[in-house]
């Protein structure tokens, strides 16, 4: 029923994200899938910060100071740590698959190939809403199932897609739950 | 309605002070915004969170309320530094595409703050000013600077009455063609006169106020002692709490006259209409007052009002409504005598009569209505650049704060790269069904 991997129907983008979907129009009485996919693995400004280190690193190693040389190894450690901790939490891409009598499963994938799978029962899908969300210094929309039991449930958390996204996933997904009530 | 050249304004209401919160600058904001609303402009309003209540919330007719994740620090109000809820409310005034900012109440530190990010940002700034204020204490002196400072590049200022503009333009050393006065009213069809629920062998006379110093409750605790001792067909209903209670109790305990004073502790809005309609003559002992709500309140259900002659309130009511006193024991019993012998002898206006006149004077329409010519005047004025903002401030004297607002514009610039205008989705518009925008213009038609 899904399209094979990799064969990708439809696919939109902006500067920052990817949307996609392999389901074929007339399918999307009963079966959704979207995926939306980070453009650049990597930020610029981390790829610079590793640069950076790892000159400093070896400025510090020819000149051979010792005194230098053991704080900035130090330092240079603590940044590579916490910059490969950040890539271990980073997140490539989400995709949302629904399918009508079954239920959704969102699948978040990290750069590091792991992945987490959230899923819900069909039966606990009510409604699809787009809501805004005061999130840190930013007001976004973000795409949410309400629950019965949970309240809202949001989706895309991570990769938190633009409004013109979310619209083409809710209408699709909104159709969907019409046609299955 | 007319059809002429209308602006479609997008308004941020900005203040501390919103529901669940209760009290007048509360009803003030929701009942402007509502109006505005009927009348086609989009509306949002600005505060911070009240306890669980945080993030975007809808209100009647699609009324937008931000409750920003900002912590309240001293008496309802925010800290004001200024900086750290900057990008937030950049945020908001960006994906909102706000043309004018209208903040409420001098304490409201939410207010003016964003205020100042509108006005660093090019967008249209009017004030509100909703109570007086003295020159005399430290905190007075420590408001009014700030206020001064604030209004200093504030484009239009409104004051409820014209008492109070004369204390804002005092006190903020604003131009007085900033100031407009646009009075407070008051929702006429929540408070109608039921005559059935007064009492027939009693006069009763109502009192609806906070118990505190500046409302006048020592003159009123000597002249509950002096009328009830004297007249036995007289009774008080005090609603309201504060710290003057335990003086109104005490007298009470006192003198004996526990049948005739009855205190009823703090009210609920809702209850307001139900315990003035018990009364005939409703009393007001303020000493100091921009714009007396409780009064107008009073005239709608029809009372007779007996109050002190002080700040805005001769203002407030046509001579015929009103009985004004000095703000002394010996002035307020004679009125207050003068009151009990026109209800005796049916005298003076009847009070279905009385609520006709109030309603025709006040209602939250024509508010609307004039705020809507500051609104329109305002936005016609020429942008600022930053200089010429910076040296409005210079008057007030306050140099740092000069540095204050270049690192927010510095700050302003940076968020512009950092997150710029492209990145920010702006906001659908709530739209209202074709069949209540229908019914509000007929609304509008009949007002």
């Amino acid at each position: 029923m899904v399209g094979q991997s990799g064969t990708f129907w439809k696919s939109t983008s902006d500067n920052r994200l990817v949307l996609k979907s392999s389901i074929q129009e007339s399918l999307k009485h009963s079966c959704i899938e979207y995926c939306v996919e980070k453009r650049e693995k990597f930020s610029y400004t981390e790829c610079i910060v590793v640069m950076l280190s790892l000159l400093v690193a070896a400025y510090s190693y020819l000149v051979n100071s010792t005194v230098l040389c053991s704080k900035t190894v130090f330092i240079i450690a603590v940044v590579l740590f916490i910059i490969g901790l950040r890539f271990s939490f980073k997140v490539c891409n989400e995709s949302l698959l629904i399918t009508a009598p079954i239920g959704l499963q969102l699948t978040t994938t990290y750069i590091t190939g792991r992945q987490r799978v959230f899923s819900l029962p069909w039966e606990s899908i009510t409604d699809v809403l787009i809501v805004d969300v005061i999130h840190t210094q930013k007001v976004l929309y973000y795409l949410a199932i309400k629950t019965p039991q949970n309240g809202i449930v949001t989706l895309f958390q991570k990769s938190s897609p633009r409004l013109h996204f979310l619209e083409i996933i809710y209408k699709d997904v909104y159709k969907l739950l019409e046609n299955n009530r | 309605m007319s059809v002429h050249f209308k602006m479609k304004h997008k308004i941020c209401m900005a203040s501390d002070f919103f529901y669940p919160n209760m009290g007048g600058v509360e009803e003030h904001i929701f009942n402007l915004s509502q109006c505005l609303l009927m009348k086609g402009y989009k509306v949002i309003v600005l505060t911070h969170s009240y306890q669980d209540r945080v993030g975007v919330r809808y209100m009647t007719n699609g009324l937008k309320v931000y409750y920003l994740p900002i912590k309240p620090f001293y008496n309802q109000c925010v800290l004001p530094s200024m900086v750290s809820s900057l990008p937030l409310i950049r945020y908001v005034l960006v994906r909102e595409q706000i043309t004018i900012i209208h903040g409420h109440s001098a304490f409201s530190t939410l207010a003016h703050e964003t205020m100042m990010i509108g006005r660093l940002l090019g967008i249209q700034t009017v004030f509100t000013d909703h109570s007086l204020f003295g020159f005399a204490d430290t905190s007075a002196i420590i408001t009014n600077k700030f206020l001064e400072m604030s209004l200093a590049d504030c484009n239009h200022c409104i004051c409820v009455s014209h008492i109070g503009k004369e204390n804002t333009v005092l006190r903020a050393r604003v131009n007085h063609h900033r100031v407009s006065v646009i009075p407070n009213a008051v929702d006429t069809t929540a408070f109608v006169p039921k005559l059935e629920l007064r009492t027939k062998n009693k006069i009763t006379i109502v009192v609806v106020s906070r118990l505190v110093y500046r409302k006048g409750v020592d003159l009123l605790a000597q002249i509950i002692a002096d009328v009830c001792l004297k007249n036995q067909k007289v009774q008080f209903i005090i609603g309201g709490d504060g710290p003057k209670r335990e003086l109104l109790e005490d007298t009470r305990n006192n003198l004996n006259i526990g049948e005739q004073v009855t205190l009823l502790g703090s009210l609920e809005h809702s209850q307001v209409c139900n315990v003035l309609n018990r009364g005939h003559i409703f009393l007001n002992t303020s000493l100091t007052e921009a714009y007396c709500m409780a009064i107008v309140e009073a005239a709608s259900c029809g009372l007779k009002i007996v109050s002190t002659r002080v700040g805005g309130i001769p203002e407030v009511l046509p001579p015929e409504l009103i009985i004004l006193t000095e703000p002394n024991v010996p002035s307020i019993l004679q009125g207050l005598y003068k009151a009990i012998n026109q209800v005796n002898s049916e005298l003076g206006v009847p009070p279905i009569e009385c609520h006709r006149k109030v309603q025709s004077l006040y209602n939250w329409m024509n508010i609307a209505k004039r705020t809507e010519i500051v609104y329109n005047m305002v936005s016609l004025e020429p942008p600022k650049s930053l200089g010429k903002q910076l040296r409005s401030y210079i008057p007030t004297g306050v140099y740092p704060f000069l540095l204050v607002v270049s690192f927010m514009h510095i700050l302003l610039r940076l968020l512009d790269w950092w997150i710029p205008r492209s990145d920010i989705d702006l906001a659908k518009d709530y739209k209202i069904e074709d069949s209540q925008v229908n019914s509000n213009s007929s609304v509008l038609e009949n007002q």
